[in-house]
């Protein structure tokens, strides 16, 4: 059997959670071979019984809260790589069933070896995981579960007006809405990602059917009968789905059609949450800072300089950012947007006139920001140690 | 978020702009060739892809549509994260949809940098004798910002396709740009660019 690699360089996490048992998510990569090897007659990589314990080392550890999309990141990682796995080297009977397959094609047809091994991939990672992510999910999203929970309660009293529909817009029937339910409750007993967006898709198709009229809608209708919707249907999971989807979606899709209406459920839960303001300053939405709020982009997006050392290029990335949040999260969020698999040797650094200053993971970055607003100054996720000329030319070249 | 799939580059493109300035009939227009929907084969024009072929490149757009309204702004950025192009929409006869459209440049410029290919739109050019914002203050800040500048009309069908079909070129262009810089960077190999071929295009469009 080829050595299975997912990943170069094991992916560790931060010190502060790398207690004892494990020194990374990806150990159970090395064990896999010999548990499967044992637990399984054939010797096959995905040989049967698995049981969800066997997946432990996809999952953070317990304590860890803030570690739902690293997980995500993990089985859309595995599974992504078991794919290329199988179809660049094979499995034993792996090549023999797709030429039996192969042989019963009529002529118009052909098999989709990707779309068979997602959903493949779905029925063996993300299954067997589901009640763990949803814990955990829960638990890091609890705040935003209670705010939305409280914001569809006041939604009911909204008028569609109060929520931004146009008066020349008609909204969901109650019986146009029991059949969006019914989606939305199919979306939510889903194992399987793609089975969500399909669910999330026919919903808003549904949706599109009953309020259509003379005019072609556009994201101005959308957005707000979906708030309105979602409300109505009481969906008061639909962060922690659009999560998990977005989570654990392969990058492609999420760049098309069901990308774009995933996107429309997350603006439409922000919009909801408008309704109900949390006043606790961690759990406010990344991207609240509508009327009457600071009206400084800065305060939702936070722009970061990122060198690539091989390339000797600066990329820069803009990532949504909540207030009072602390450099690590930041940190966090940086690695997984940068495909940075050895966090633990990076951190941020305020690029002040030439000088570094490296931040403390529990500094806020915003606040620094705010304090040198208008000076050249610039956040940059760099390697700790790495020695970078920066250009003298002001990075903020930009208004 | 550009990819290249079999030959295909995939651009994602989002419109933005006011909630009345018709970012809506512009897509539509461009899609499908219509002005005002009556047939109702039209479910919704909130995404749209679009295949186009230039100089015998196979280009896949996506095109997201943003709502416009001014309580919606804040929700800008998880619509044009990753996007190769942006299509600012105002009306010439609304100065405020054109207040709009700077402050959409400021933000984009601030948050995507040179990355993001601009496209401003100045819509409804079939009410010229209503028009209050003036054409050189428009075309002017276009030049200062870096985009270019279209008069269009999705009524009349004016300047359309020549919009999208400009800013498909500049997303093709500063993409081969960036992977040919990536390229010499990398192996330190001295690139001879070509003379730039003859634009010609065919588009067909298909909608999802």
């Amino acid at each position: 059997l080829p050595e299975l690699r997912l990943n170069a360089e094991p992916f560790a996490l931060p010190d502060e959670v790398r207690s004892p048992p494990r020194a990374s998510c990806y150990d159970n990569v090395h064990d896999l071979r010999p548990m499967s090897e044992q637990a399984s007659d054939d010797g096959t990589v995905f040989s049967e019984p698995w049981d969800s314990s066997q997946w432990d080392g996809l999952l953070p550890p317990p304590n860890g809260q803030a570690y739902d999309n690293i997980m995500m990141r993990n089985m859309r990682q595995f599974m992504s790589g078991m794919k290329n796995y199988l179809v660049k080297h094979g499995e034993r009977e792996f090549e023999k069933e797709v030429e039996k397959e192969r042989l019963k094609l009529k002529p118009t047809e052909f098999l989709n070896l990707d779309a068979i091994l997602e959903g493949v991939m779905h029925r063996l990672v993300v299954r067997p995981l589901r009640s763990k992510l949803y814990s955990l999910l829960a638990s890091w999203h609890s705040a935003d579960v209670r705010q939305l929970h409280s914001a569809i309660e006041k939604a009911q009293h909204a008028t569609p007006l109060q929520l931004g529909i146009k008066e020349s817009t008609k909204v969901p029937s109650t019986a146009v809405l029991a059949v969006i339910s019914k989606h939305f409750l199919k979306m939510q007993e889903a194992d399987s990602p793609l089975d969500k967006l399909e669910n999330l898709l026919a919903a808003i198709s549904v949706m599109f059917n009953a309020i259509r009229g003379e005019r072609t809608l556009g994201a101005d209708d959308l957005l707000p009968v979906l708030a309105w919707t979602v409300a109505r249907c009481r969906l008061v999971c639909a962060e922690l789905e659009a999560e998990l989807m977005a989570g654990l979606l392969p990058a492609a899709l999420l760049a098309g059609e069901g990308g774009y209406y995933l996107t429309a459920l997350f603006s439409a839960v922000a919009v909801l949450k408008r309704l109900a303001p949390d006043p606790g300053p961690d759990s406010t939405t990344p991207w609240r800072r509508g009327s009457g709020e600071s009206r400084e982009v800065g305060v939702a997006v936070v722009r970061v300089a990122l060198p690539d050392e091989c390339r000797g290029s600066i990329r820069r990335v803009a990532l949504p950012c909540r207030p009072g949040a602390r450099a690590r999260d930041l940190c966090r969020a940086l690695a997984h947007a940068a495909h940075i698999t050895n966090p633990q040797d990076y951190a941020l650094f305020a690029l002040h006139d030439g000088q570094e200053t490296m931040l403390n993971e529990n500094d806020c970055p915003q606040e620094v920001m705010s304090e040198k607003s208008g000076q050249n100054f610039i956040l940059a996720y760099k390697r700790i140690d790495a020695k970078i000329a920066w250009p003298q030319q002001a990075l903020l070249s930009y208004p | 978020m550009t990819t290249v799939q079999s030959g295909t580059h995939n651009f994602k493109v989002v419109l933005l702009g006011e909630g009345c300035v018709g970012k809506t009939s512009l897509l539509l227009r461009y899609i499908e060739d219509k002005y005002n929907d009556k047939h109702l084969t039209t479910l919704q024009a909130t995404f749209l892809n679009k295949k186009l072929n230039i100089n015998g490149k196979r280009i896949n757009l996506s095109i997201w549509d943003t709502a416009g309204q001014e309580k919606f702004h804040a929700l800008g950025p998880i619509y044009y994260r990753n996007s190769n192009g942006a299509i600012l929409v105002y009306d010439i006869t609304d100065e405020d949809s054109f207040g709009k459209v700077k402050n959409w440049v400021k933000e984009l410029r601030k948050m995507l940098g040179s990355d993001i290919v601009l496209v401003i739109a100045g819509n409804k050019i079939d009410l010229e004798q209503d028009r209050t914002v003036p054409l050189e203050e428009a075309e002017s800040y276009a030049v200062m910002v870096g985009a270019r500048h279209f008069n269009t009309s999705a009524k009349m069908n004016q300047g359309v396709e020549e919009l999208f079909l400009e800013l498909t070129r500049e997303m093709t262009e500063r993409f081969e740009q960036n992977s040919q810089a990536d390229v010499s960077r990398t192996s330190r190999v001295l690139v001879v660019e070509d003379e730039a071929p003859q634009q010609s295009s065919c588009c067909s469009g298909i909608r999802n």
